[in-house]
């Protein structure tokens, strides 16, 4: 390549967009006389990152009105609040969706479903008054209001909600929600404000350089050992037949990782228009090629690429996604080897895709501790033939319980007393389409719209059944990003990382504890295009919506149309399924888990 | 990759969807095809519209006729369809109508409407009796080698006392439509005894085709081995082509005519066994005792009671209410057989002189219509009768009255034409036109009885007649009576008083009458049994054994073509195969030579029985078919199966 | 719950051919014992094709609607396509020949002739058209093909104006009023849309490689673009014909469908009524 003429411009820095312009030297110089900031040594930030400047642009000052929710179970943040005065609640117990203003999932019946078809409104974007707006017929009490310029969102009866649950309450100096920020993790409780209080939001960035400071790292370090690594440990499936003991030494002897950036999806859209070789090549390196193996790197959330050097560039042979390992056939072989045997090297390079979050527990720990109670089966091919002496006998009951056991740390995992396989990664025939689906985050999706185009006949009606059960709106475009037989549909993919759900300031977007599915919940959907901005594959629309005669919803204040967030959402309630789907007569569109290659390739084998 | 919002619109300007506009199209089409649909029904009859097919062509060249309306409702009872009938059939009277009534309607000519429905058009006792025959005839044999094959087959769908027509004929498949395929599984579907193929299965026939009941009797054997090479040292060879040439049409005629066929050998012998003939009347010889009280009797015929009283006569004389008793009793119509002794005796020979001259005086005075009035008396029909009435001149027996009876003492107008004294010359008629004089027998009987007695007076009327026949009498004098009808007809014989008819070679109408009327007497009837052992008539009967039945058959019946019979055969088809133009091929006469005659008796027929192998060489399923209807038919009457 | 579970297609399609094979062969069983004992196999064939008639209309009921689990709508296609082809042999057993006598019956025949015909094509274009399609580049979705016409005529119109250089100018405006606009502005013609070609693609393309010779270089530069232009509103017309035949013979198909079961219903109750 040649080099252009170059056209001298700013370095973008760290803190071009703070969380809050709002935020003045005042502001800051007051928060720094209050704890734990007053405590925080100053000489450990690097200078570029002074405790200030994280202050000024990492946080934001809140103030809550009692009766508010600030953060709510299973949804998805990335900051943490530190209360400054006042009390909060941390809700034990899980609170009802109808007592956040979601409308709870339910099954819709054969009549209400034909009612609904034929009630189909002739105009786009119809919702009832109730739909609307959750104040509607809420009497004087509203759910939603402003609280300074931001709309929050209350619960009704709060002191009856504090009588009838267990609450922990918070005070001034403790913080919350660190560790969904950190890891990419659902909230874990609701928190509601008890009185007026005041609070920080801490976004993760800044988070991750308070960690500078000793002690408030080690307050986080222990807090998430002891309550957390376990949990997350637990949760992989190749431990599930750990006895207790040696669990606990993995667990002290494992260290937690984070590589690159967790806001991904706005990187994405940059770097998706790159060369596939450059965007290999932005991507943080965890682990090198050839390198001696020292650790096995199990994803705790977030997504890897596996490649290997391939010519001039890396070529992907798999990606990873939570819970699977990086190295365990190294490692593996490695610890299984008789002397006579020159330990092998790292085979491939584990690179993070936007973010990704690694336990990593050393080879030592691992040989000893976690290497005899793995299934032979579930052990590499490689390692296999050398485990003999590594056999050791496990009872029916022992597995009963670990099933048990498993099964509760793992919603989402397969049967357990299958094998595991692929948990090395995911891979398909075909380099290119794995390429593809990496390049294009399509490893994100869930419940991702794949049409194989060799069977569509183009008719639409999926779009059109689509349109019939969301009373008249189709919920996705039959268009998107193909890849030779394969179309990958702009349909909501119901991501196994749901950025959408970050930022939204009511829990309108929320993501159903058992099946998965992200919806939108729209009496408390505020339309503030939060989620719409934040999804990668723009596969949520803001509607302007309309009662049933077609007149537009405005604001009573501003005079500004209503607009709703609208999206797939899996036809839930509907016990047919999704209806494009069921809708497909040539079997050519189906909703599949990408994060699996399983799926996919099996379906593609089908079809061959 | 475009922003294009959820609802996949792009601007404001509303374009319809294709499933708007294929909404539109929809209607459109349903609209055009509905008004399509009552435009049709509009221009064209429904009969017409709603005809799922072309009728074959017979029954369409029927109904090409019929007003239109009429087309569908001569076969379908329920066809109307007016809006209203369609509502309507549950209050229908025609609702016992069934379809296969409406077929009867024209079929009732060839199949008996009674029997119609009936499986094979026969009532369930026969079939039941047939059932039976054929469970214990295939229990005998241990033949009845069937296969699997025919176990398949299902059992009927059908009742077989109601089979409607259209089980097998199904109409509306086009003009060439076979109305007649029939598979052999449809035929066997009722039969509790199933045959597979031809040759392994089919049950044995015994005697057929021979011993059908030819109406000739003839035999092969001994006209091929004895009589044709006796004949005139060989003169004639025995070919079967003589008597059975192929007709017109391809078909083997059944018999040749007798002129063709049987007149070299057999005229002479027949104008020999013909001799005096038959005659009318012949007076006996009574004794004089017995003819005291009786008239005018001739002399010549007076002294013993000998004579036998004709067949002819005793019929006639039977007819008479004071005779019939008198006639029965004489045995075997020999007088002379009566004992003299019996004090009866004179008695019934005197009533039995005054018979016969009240028959001839009857037939004298009122001609044809005596004979039939005495034929219907005993009831017999007079109808066969009539050649011998027309060519009976009652002249003729006017004539030998006269001749015959002398008397002078009559009383009343009834003997006047006997009291007129005659001549005793011998006087024969046989001119045909008088043999025919219809002229005469119907003023005869138009005519009052005191009309015939005035004309009869009128001697100018009378006398030319009288004068030509006396002189014919005397030339002809010398010659036997008989002889004077050579080429046949009825003759006075003035020696024998008798009236006699001598036939006239093969095939004479008037012996022909004389048999079928006689057979129509009882069967045990001495009378019939005498006419029949006469050898003129037996030279009739012993060929035509058929002529004694009721109603007589003189010819043989073409049996290919016949309706009524179960199998049926031609001889047309078989014939194109050069194999079989030999006819000895299928058909062979046993060696009289080397059979004694009681076996020769006992196997039924002088051919070799037909075996079923040798139908079965070229009838299987590849070569000539073994389809039951190939030869067998399914509408028989009662008898054609026996 | 894993959907990737089930046979393969190719499995799928072996079971059901022999499943319909197997009950084609039952039914023509029946037939041939009902016809051997003189019973009316047209009523039970009659029936059945009525009743297979009414299966294969329920694909249609399925497909509207959609907001009720009775299954999936791949589902009932693969079973109206069984029922498809079942009921055609069923056809064959019911009638005496293939395109009956009468007036009503034999346009019943043509009828069902044609809906079987159709949804045979219709098979066979649903398998094989759609890669054409794919081939293709750019999966245009049916509604916007014609906003994606005027586009492309508008960036036409834009690449034409761009021109600077006067000679350049003269040529390809020449050109472009003669040749390009009318086939950039118009749609395509029926024939076209009939039997799609490259003919049109060919002559358009080659034509203006021809003008290479009276350009330079920033008029080629347009050319090249108007050149890229032509093969984009070419495959546009080929997705758009493709999509549309895909499109009308559903439509076709259906509409036959209905009037035949229409017909069927008034050809049963005629025989019904009019039988023995």
């Amino acid at each position: 390549m040649d080099s252009p003429p170059t056209i001298p411009v700013q370095r973008p820095s760290r803190w071009d967009e703070p969380l809050d312009a709002s935020m003045t030297d005042a502001d800051v110089a007051w928060l720094r006389t209050r704890g734990p900031f007053n405590q925080m040594d100053q000489s450990a930030f690097p200078r570029a990152t002074p405790l200030s400047g994280i202050l000024r642009y990492d946080c934001r000052l809140h103030r809550v009105e009692p009766g508010e929710v600030i953060v709510r179970e299973g949804d998805y943040g990335n900051s943490a609040f530190l209360l400054i005065t006042g009390n909060v609640r941390v809700l034990v117990d899980s609170l009802t969706d109808r007592q956040l203003g979601r409308q709870p999932a339910r099954a819709i019946g054969w009549g209400e479903a034909l009612s609904r078809f034929l009630r189909r409104s002739p105009h786009p974007e119809t919702r009832t008054p109730e739909q609307v707006s959750i104040n509607v017929g809420g009497g004087g009490h509203q759910s939603i209001r402003q609280v300074d310029d931001r709309p929050a969102i209350f619960l009704q009866d709060i002191e009856g909600v504090l009588r009838r649950h267990e609450s922990v309450s918070l005070g001034p100096g403790e913080l919350f929600g660190e560790v969904a920020a950190m890891y990419r993790s659902p909230r874990t409780a609701t928190v509601i404000a008890e009185t007026e209080a005041a609070l920080v939001e801490i976004r993760w960035q800044g988070l991750r350089i308070l960690r500078r400071d000793r002690r408030f790292a080690d307050t986080l370090e222990q807090h998430y050992r002891r309550h957390w690594l376990p949990v997350h440990l637990r949760e992989i499936p190749l431990l599930r037949y750990l006895p207790e003991e040696n669990m606990q030494r993995v667990i002290e002897a494992t260290e937690l990782r984070s590589y690159g950036r967790m806001e991904w999806n706005a990187d994405y859209k940059k770097t998706r228009k790159l060369h596939p070789a450059d965007q290999i090549a932005s991507e943080p390196l965890v682990v090198d090629q050839g390198q001696l193996p020292t650790e096995l790197i199990v994803v705790r959330s977030g997504f890897g690429r596996m490649c290997v050097r391939h010519g001039a560039a890396h070529r992907t042979v798999a990606y990873l996604g939570k819970g699977h390992l990086f190295g365990i056939e190294e490692i593996a072989y490695n610890a299984m080897r008789p002397e006579s045997l020159r330990p092998i090297h790292y085979q491939h390079s584990l690179r993070a895709v936007g973010f990704l979050d690694a336990l990593s527990i050393p080879i030592e720990v691992f040989a000893a501790e976690v290497l005899p109670h793995i299934r032979k089966s579930e052990l590499p091919e490689s390692a296999r033939s050398l485990q003999k002496s590594f056999t050791e006998k496990r009872t029916d009951r022992r597995r009963v319980r670990s099933e048990q056991r498993s099964e509760a740390a793992d919603r989402f995992s397969p049967d357990p007393s299958q094998d595991i396989e692929h948990a090395a990664g995911v891979s398909f025939e075909s380099t290119s389409l794995l390429e593809f689906i990496v390049q294009h985050r399509l490893n994100n999706g869930r419940e991702a719209m794949v049409i194989d185009l060799h069977r569509c006949t183009r008719c639409d009606d999926c779009v059109k059944a689509c349109a019939d059960v969301h009373d008249g709106n189709p919920r996705f475009v039959r268009q998107g990003i193909v890849h030779d037989r394969l179309q990958f549909v702009q349909a909501c993919m119901h991501c196994s990382d749901p950025v959408c759900m970050i930022g939204c300031p009511t829990g309108a977007i929320a993501r159903d504890q058992t099946t998965g599915v992200v919806s939108i919940h729209d009496p408390i959907c505020v339309g503030c295009g939060v989620c719409a901005a934040a999804c990668p594959y723009e596969n949520i629309a803001m509607a302007e919506v309309v009662d049933r005669k077609g007149r537009p919803y405005v604001d009573e204040k501003s005079g500004k149309a209503i607009r709703k967030a609208a999206k797939c959402d899996q036809c839930s309630g509907l016990t047919s399924g999704p209806a494009c789907a069921a809708a497909c007569p040539h079997d050519a569109l189906v909703r599949i888990d990408l994060s699996e290659s399983p799926p996919l390739s099996d379906w593609l084998e089908k079809r061959s | 990759m475009p922003a294009v919002d959820a609802a996949g619109s792009t601007g404001d300007a509303r374009v319809r969807t294709w499933s708007g506009r294929r909404r539109r199209w929809t209607v459109f089409f349903l609209i055009c095809a509905s008004l399509g649909a009552v435009a049709t029904l509009a221009i064209m009859p429904a009969e017409q519209l709603f005809k799922p097919g072309e009728l074959s062509t017979p029954h369409a060249q029927i109904l090409a006729g019929a007003v239109a309306g009429e087309n569908c409702g001569a076969c379908h009872h329920q066809a109307a369809f007016s809006l209203a009938a369609w509502f309507q059939s549950a209050s229908d009277p025609h609702a016992a109508v069934r379809q296969s009534d409406l077929c009867m309607d024209c079929h009732h000519r060839t199949i008996d409407a009674n029997l119609a429905l009936a499986a094979h058009n026969l009532p369930l006792s026969v079939r039941d009796q047939m059932t039976e025959t054929i469970r214990l005839a295939s229990k005998r044999s241990a033949a009845g080698s069937t296969g699997l094959l025919p176990r398949l087959i299902p059992d009927a769908a059908v009742d077989q006392n109601d089979v409607a027509c259209r089980t097998c004929h199904q109409e509306h498949h086009g003009a060439e439509g076979d109305l007649l395929s029939l598979s052999n599984n449809q035929c066997q579907t009722c039969h509790s005894k199933r045959f597979g193929a031809f040759a392994d299965s089919h049950p044995d026939w015994k005697g057929w085709p021979y011993g059908r009941g030819g109406e000739l009797s003839f035999n092969h054997a001994t006209h091929q081995q004895t009589h044709f090479p006796s004949w005139k040292s060989g003169a004639e060879t025995f070919d079967c082509s003589v008597c059975h040439p192929a007709g017109p049409t391809g078909e083997l005629v059944r018999v040749a005519s007798y002129e063709t066929s049987c007149k070299t050998c057999h005229d002479e012998a027949m104008n020999v066994q013909a001799g005096k003939g038959i005659a009318f009347v012949a007076l006996p010889s009574l004794p004089p005792n017995a003819l005291n009280n009786v008239s005018g009797w001739p002399e010549d015929a007076t002294g013993f009671a000998d004579g036998v009283i004709s067949p002819l006569a005793e019929l006639m004389l039977r007819a008479d209410p004071t005779v019939s008793r008198i006639v029965r009793s004489v045995p075997g119509g020999d007088v002379s057989r009566l004992s003299i002794e019996d004090p009866q005796t004179i008695e019934t020979l005197s009533r039995l002189a005054k018979g016969y001259q009240a028959l001839i005086d009857d037939v004298d005075r009122r001609g044809q219509s005596a004979i039939q009035e005495r034929l219907m008396e005993l009831g017999i029909s007079p109808g066969p009768f009539q050649p011998v009435l027309r060519s009976l001149s009652p002249q003729l027996l006017e004539s030998a009255g006269q001749k015959w009876f002398t008397r002078t003492n009559l009383t009343g107008t009834q003997s006047a034409t006997i009291a007129r004294p005659r001549p005793k010359i011998r006087l024969v008629l046989a001119d045909d036109d008088d043999l025919l004089g219809t002229e005469l027998l119907g003023s005869s009987l138009l005519g009052e009885p005191g009309d015939v007695d005035a004309l009869v007076e009128d001697p100018l009327l009378e006398d030319p007649l009288v004068g030509s026949k006396d002189h014919s009498s005397t030339v002809m004098s010398d010659v036997p009576p008989s002889e004077l009808v050579q080429v046949g007809g009825w003759y006075r014989d003035d020696q024998r008083f008798a009236v006699s008819y001598r036939g006239n070679g093969h095939g004479d109408p008037v012996m022909v009458g004389m048999i079928e009327t006689f057979a129509q007497l009882a069967e045990h009837d001495p009378l019939k049994q005498r006419f029949f052992r006469a050898p003129f008539v037996a030279a009739c009967v012993s060929c035509h054994p058929g002529a004694t039945a009721i109603p007589a058959t003189w010819r043989a019946k073409r049996l290919v073509g016949q309706r009524s019979a179960f199998t049926k055969f031609s001889h047309r088809p078989h014939l194109s195969v050069s194999a079989l133009g030999d006819c000895s091929h299928c058909h062979q006469v046993r060696d009289r030579q080397t059979m004694r005659d009681h076996e020769f008796v006992f196997a039924g027929s002088e051919f070799k029985a037909l075996e079923r192998e040798s139908c079965a060489a070229c009838h299987h399923a590849n070569a000539a078919g073994e389809d039951c209807t190939q030869c067998h038919r399914y509408h028989i009457s009662d008898g054609g199966l026996r | 719950m894993n959907r990737s579970q089930g046979p393969s297609l190719r499995t799928r399609r072996l079971v059901a051919l022999l499943v319909t094979s197997v009950v084609i062969a039952i039914f023509w069983g029946t037939t041939r014992r009902e016809t051997s004992r003189l019973g009316m196999p047209a009523f039970f064939t009659g029936f059945t094709l009525l009743a297979g008639l009414f299966l294969l209309m329920l694909l249609g009921v399925r497909r509207r609607l959609p907001f009720w689990p009775l299954g999936s709508v791949s589902t009932w296609t693969q079973i109206h396509l069984y029922v498809g082809v079942f009921t055609t042999a069923i056809y064959v057993l019911h009638v005496p020949a293939l395109i009956a006598g009468g007036v009503l019956e034999g346009c019943l025949s043509i009828l069902f002739l044609m809906v079987t015909a159709s949804g045979f094509y219709g098979i066979y274009a649903s398998r094989t058209l759609p890669k054409k399609l794919t081939a293709v580049e750019g999966q245009h979705r049916f509604d916007r093909i014609d906003w994606v016409r005027n586009q492309i005529a508008a960036a036409a119109d834009t690449a034409c104006r761009q021109i600077s250089e006067t000679s350049a100018k003269q040529v390809l405006e020449t050109f472009y009023q003669q040749a390009l606009s009318p086939f950039f502005v118009s749609r395509p013609t029926l024939a076209y849309v009939i039997a799609p070609n490259g003919n049109r693609r060919r002559r358009l393309l080659g034509d203006l490689k021809e003008l290479d010779r009276y350009l330079e270089e920033d008029g080629r530069r347009v050319a090249g673009q108007l050149a890229a232009l032509v093969r984009r509103r070419d495959d546009l017309d080929y997705q758009f014909a493709l999509q549309l035949r895909l499109r009308c013979w559903v439509v076709f198909h259906s509409l036959l469908s209905l009037v035949l079961l229409a017909v069927s219903l008034i050809h049963m109750v005629i025989v019904l009524r009019l039988v023995g």
